[in-house]
């Protein structure tokens, strides 16, 4: 995938923080679970989706919202269609990507998870998925959610 | 975590010493992690004991963390609860903190260590700061490429040291700036041939400079010489360290220096600091060949109880050998009955060398002593996970380094009567010891 980021200046970076002030208004975003879906890998995403119930019940969170703007992402939505606890959000891509440039910078919450592989530069992650025998189901469990353990998605979950 | 978080989470323990918070309390720490036994190391400091680990994952539950048992959560409730404080330093604090207060453990018992609300405008202010320092560290040193090593770890910096030259070749690098933030690390570079070393006084500037080349990622040319560095979040990869063969050496090998997987890195030429370390052998009465080093100080995996020690000095005495304790500082006292030694640590190599013999706790000392021609036996708590292995899985010399006469045991605490007979064997096998002993003479 082509990604031509701009890491620039502070404005923009003060720009980003506005508009993630104004997602969590725009969304009514409490302390909901965000999975943002970047496309980077299928494989990966659809991984997190499948994942992102247990995430919520084992860290006890009544509600998710799944954010994405591209087609292929919402071919990985099926699995979670039926749930009324999980919002999905197809967004602009531009702001996706702020939203990306704005954590790459700052931490602003603590329960999103982006599922880059290979963005920023610093992210080599989508290395050791090409490099070693490790799966992106693997991948998810350990370094997307950080359960410390790979685990069967339980079957209410899939 | 980094120092500076660190130097911050102790502040608060402070503070909570200061209101005797936790006096008649039993202390309790929720998640075995590094941060987990970070935590715990620092409370040990300040004489605070943590009386367990809690945690959900029943694989955790077998184990050890820090020396501190983990036991599952609901087993708090065994204790008397008032007594009860439980301490929290985790991404997933909020959740904890849910599941306690669900069994009925009150808001007052339970502290959360790490920052739960992240100001945006002290992020700003601190990428400022970094862009000060990298200006000015540009200009005195008029080159174009910064590397930074934001911990205290001098394994690190040793196994750092062992790929240097190589990867400088590798990359055409000619002029750079070597930033570490503690004397013992600056001490391990001394050991290669690492160039414009700086230290950092104030370790918080690490933080500030790594805060600046987050914001400005491709036109600061700033790398940070670790696999995953925990404050640069969006490389997520620490948390698949151990993981199906990704070992120590291995993440740094690949993820660090882009070197193939096989590769292996060079250990230093020890020669140079023979004439000071004779000295030391002269003032110290050392005999080269039957001196033994003890090392029982490690600031991440276990520490063993003095009475194992004593009772190995003891024998070894018996048996005629010289026996020295390593100590960095103040706070690190000699095993009785030792002769103190507290040495830059770039002569350690060469005293472990013309020692001979060498027996310790896993630390960054046994990376750094790891090329000597010395008989070593090396000790890892059996019980402790170091991310998704356990310790020696992850550390193992032999594996980082492909070290010749050396012994790794992982121990059990409830079986040190076996692991002193183990390790008195490895030891006193009298034919090494005289080849041990030619060695160091051809080396001459």
């Amino acid at each position: 995938m082509e990604a031509e980021y701009i890491w620039k200046d502070t404005e923009k970076i003060k720009k980003n923080y506005e508009l993630w002030e104004e997602f969590q208004i725009r969304y009514a975003l409490e302390k909901d679970v965000i999975l943002m879906l970047a496309n980077d890998n299928l494989e990966f995403d659809l991984g997190a989706v499948t994942y992102l119930k247990t995430y919520m019940k084992r860290n006890l969170k009544d509600k998710a919202h799944i954010f994405y703007f591209s087609d292929k992402s919402e071919k990985l939505l099926d699995c979670i269609a039926d749930d009324a606890r999980i919002a999905v959000h197809r967004i602009k891509e531009e702001e996706f990507k702020s939203l990306y440039e704005l954590y790459s910078f700052y931490k602003f919450y603590n329960n999103i998870f982006f599922t880059y592989t290979d963005y920023p530069k610093d992210n080599l992650l989508g290395r050791i998925l090409r490099e070693t025998d490790i799966s992106e189901r693997e991948a998810v469990c350990l370094a997307l959610y950080k359960f410390r353990k790979v685990i069967e998605v339980e079957a209410d979950h899939v | 975590m980094y120092d500076e978080e660190l130097r911050r989470v102790g502040k608060k323990v402070d503070n909570l010493i200061k209101e005797n918070f936790f006096s008649k309390k039993q202390v309790y720490m929720f998640g075995s992690s590094n941060d987990t036994k970070q935590v715990i190391q620092l409370l040990n400091e300040r004489k605070t004991e943590v009386v367990c680990v809690l945690d959900n994952d029943v694989e955790q539950q077998k184990g050890l963390c820090a020396g501190v048992p983990v036991i599952a959560v609901p087993e708090i409730l065994k204790m008397e609860k008032e007594r009860i404080c439980v301490l929290i330093y985790s991404v997933h604090w909020f959740e904890m903190k849910n599941q306690l207060l669900q069994l009925g453990i009150h808001e007052g018992q339970v502290i959360v260590l790490c920052q739960t609300e992240m100001d945006f405008n002290d992020y700003l202010e601190e990428a400022q700061r970094g862009q000060e320092i990298y200006e000015q560290l540009m200009k005195e040193y008029n080159c174009k490429q910064i590397f930074l090593c934001p911990y205290t770890g001098t394994g690190d910096i040793y196994l750092i040291g062992t790929f240097w030259e190589k990867y400088l070749r590798k990359k055409e690098i000619k002029d750079y700036i070597f930033i570490v933030i503690s004397g013992a690390c600056e001490k391990v570079t001394r050991l290669f041939e690492i160039k414009n070393v700086v230290v950092f006084k104030r370790k918080e500037d690490a933080g500030c400079l790594i805060r600046y080349y987050m914001m400005h990622r491709d036109s600061v040319n700033l790398k940070l010489l670790n696999d995953s560095w925990r404050q640069n979040h969006v490389n997520p990869i620490e948390w698949l360290r151990g993981y199906k063969g990704l070992d120590f050496r291995t993440m740094f090998c690949r993820y660090v220096f882009d070197f193939p997987a096989n590769m292996f890195g060079s250990h230093p030429d020890i020669s140079r600091f023979q004439g000071e370390v004779g000295i030391i052998f002269e003032q110290n009465k050392l005999e080269r060949g039957n001196t033994v080093v003890i090392a029982p100080y490690s600031n991440t995996l276990m520490e063993l109880p003095d009475a194992f020690w004593l009772d190995i000095v003891d024998e070894l005495k018996k048996k005629g050998y010289v026996v020295c304790t390593n100590c960095a500082g103040e706070k690190e006292k000699e095993i009785e009955g030792t002769i103190r030694l507290s040495l830059p640590l770039q002569y350690v190599p060469q005293l472990v060398q013309q020692a001979g013999f060498f027996i310790g706790v896993r630390s960054g000392l046994c990376d750094i002593i790891s090329g000597t021609h010395a008989r070593k036996v090396v000790l890892y708590d059996k019980h402790e996970r170091c991310n998704n292995c356990s310790s020696y899985e992850y550390f193992s010399l032999k594996k980082t380094y492909l070290c010749s006469e050396l012994n790794e045991i992982e121990i059990d605490l409830n079986e040190l009567e076996l692991v002193k007979r183990r390790v008195m064997d490895l030891i006193c096998m009298s034919k090494n010891n005289e080849c041990l002993l030619s060695e160091y003479i051809d080396e001459e």
